[in-house]
């Protein structure tokens, strides 16, 4: 529990906020050096800035819209498919990983440590070794989110299932129903809000791993922007921010909304 | 005697589970998806897995630099995020900005940072900048800056107006108001969203390389383009390592903290 003891009588700051803001500070001085600022020329920085914003002051180019939309769709249905991958995927590896199902007790910390590494390194990375072994295309950049995802999800199913009462599994067990019976009846449907709603949480999630995807050519708008910005086309770069603007704004809208409606 | 139920709850579940499967489909025939290459290739997939299983470490010598690097990104654009978090959140937040005008720009304006990934972002960062650090900590830092303006605003929104109008009452202004009520009652959500934040910061401080942001992510793009997957698997079991043990030092932190 913190002690906020702010506002203190005195008026001052409190001596954890003190020793909190020099260790920051402490941190950020050590770590200036690796940023390499020397390096950077500032006065040629800024003048490549300035020069660089004007650029964006152009009208977005309609010329492109009709690739970009389609990117843009490409991305939306990778972002779908992976999601509906994880959900489905998530279940099972979320009940092996729970540790009141009555695994040997040595199975849910494997899966745990395995899902947690897994979860480690970003979509992008995972990415990159599919492309590496599948080829260009989607399905690469798919499978990253549901691994990924899987990752994610498996852990909060494993966590909504180890609160559930255990005297609802003896209720079910009680009536004979068999191992599998008793986790399905008993365990399953108490996981099921918050599985509902991470997953909408997942294809929100998604919808911006995807568009970071083409970068590594997992296809979508990602590899659309990246080729607008290797070729300085700055009209179609701003026709690409305002699409995934309103993208991705729409699904974070989506999101917040119908998740207040489930937790409500 | 007549009992009278009440109505049945309409159970939409497959109807949802209809639509859901009808979009699967659909995205996988317009995707052009063949999950079965998936079987009919995995010899070659073990083959290229087998790459990765003799890490060697030469010309490594860069390592613990970078990564260090790496940090040094996810913290200062961490600082950069709680700052932006910091000015954007009460100007989001209907409790503290009685401007409605201004609010909905702010919100926008963090809507559009969140919507713009950091990766693609340092990509664009690095035509006016030029490779490096530099570029990654501002891309990291204008992207979670818009998700912490958020994450603040809705905290501010949520604390009890009670507490607003107690230090109202004391004739306080609207910059007092948020000093002594707004933050002192939140500043357990800035603490965990801010950690949370740093944490999501190095994973991504880590691949950052990639687009030209500095960090380790330079080595295991430079490793990939050479097909060296025996230093990739290295410099991933690296990453993994690191994250590892910075994931258990937040988690520990949090621990203290809650």
């Amino acid at each position: 529990m913190i002690r906020v003891g702010f506002p203190t009588p005195s008026g001052r700051l409190p001596r954890q906020a003190w020793y909190a803001i020099a260790g920051f500070v402490l941190m950020a001085a050590l770590t200036l050096p690796l940023l390499e600022l020397g390096e950077l020329e500032f006065g040629r920085a800024w003048h490549d800035s300035v020069e660089f914003l004007g650029h964006l002051l152009v009208a977005p180019s309609l010329a492109h819209l009709p690739k970009v939309l389609t990117a843009m769709g490409q991305t939306i249905a990778m972002a779908f498919v992976a999601t509906v991958l994880t959900c489905v995927a998530s279940l099972p590896v979320g009940i092996l990983a729970a540790g009141n199902v009555g695994w040997p007790r040595t199975l849910p910390p494997l899966v745990r440590v395995i899902i947690s590494v897994i979860r480690a390194l970003p979509e992008v990375v995972w990415a990159i070794l599919f492309v590496a072994a599948l080829g260009l295309g989607p399905l690469p950049g798919i499978l990253a989110m549901t691994v990924v995802g899987t990752g994610l999800l498996a852990r909060l199913v494993a966590e909504a299932i180890e609160v559930v009462d255990p005297r609802c599994r003896e209720g079910v067990a009680a009536h004979g129903a068999s191992g599998f019976q008793t986790v399905w009846f008993a365990l399953a449907p108490q996981a099921l809000s918050e599985w509902v709603s991470a997953a909408v949480y997942m294809l929100d999630h998604n919808v911006r791993a995807a568009s970071i995807l083409g970068l590594v050519g997992a296809g979508g708008i990602g590899y659309q922007m990246t080729m607008a910005t290797r070729l300085f086309e700055y009209d179609r770069l701003m026709l690409i921010l305002l699409v995934m603007w309103l993208t991705i704004g729409a699904f974070d809208a989506l999101s917040d909304h119908l998740r207040r409606r489930l937790t409500r | 005697m007549m009992v009278t139920l009440p109505p049945k709850p309409r159970n939409l579940a497959p109807l949802a589970a209809l639509a859901v499967g009808v979009g699967f489909v659909a995205a996988v025939r317009g995707l052009d998806l063949r999950f079965g290459d998936l079987l009919s290739c995995w010899p070659d997939l073990l083959d290229y897995a087998a790459e990765y299983t003799t890490p060697r470490l030469d010309g490594m010598a860069d390592v613990p630099r970078l990564m260090a690097q790496t940090v040094a990104v996810a913290w200062w654009g961490t600082l950069l995020a709680m700052l932006l978090g910091a000015i954007s959140g009460p100007l989001s937040s209907a409790a503290l900005n009685p401007w409605p005008a201004l609010r909905f720009l702010v919100r926008q304006g963090q809507g559009f940072l969140r919507a713009l990934p950091d990766l693609l972002l340092t990509l664009v960062l690095v035509i006016a900048l030029g490779l490096g650090p530099v570029p990654g900590v501002l891309a990291i830092g204008l992207h979670t800056g818009g998700f912490l303006g958020k994450f603040f605003g809705e905290a501010l929104d949520a604390v009890d107006r009670g507490v607003y109008e107690g230090v109202a009452a004391t004739g306080a202004t609207r910059l007092q108001l948020l000093m002594l009520a707004g933050w002192p009652s939140v500043m357990r959500e800035v603490i965990g969203y801010s950690l949370y934040v740093l944490d999501r910061n190095v994973r991504m401080a880590c691949v950052l390389g990639i687009a030209g942001g500095g960090g380790i992510g330079v080595l295991l793009q430079e490793s990939l383009r050479l097909f060296r997957y025996d230093r990739a698997a290295y410099l991933m079991v690296v990453i993994v390592l690191c994250l590892v043990a910075i994931d258990a030092l937040s988690t520990w932190l949090r621990k203290r903290l809650s």
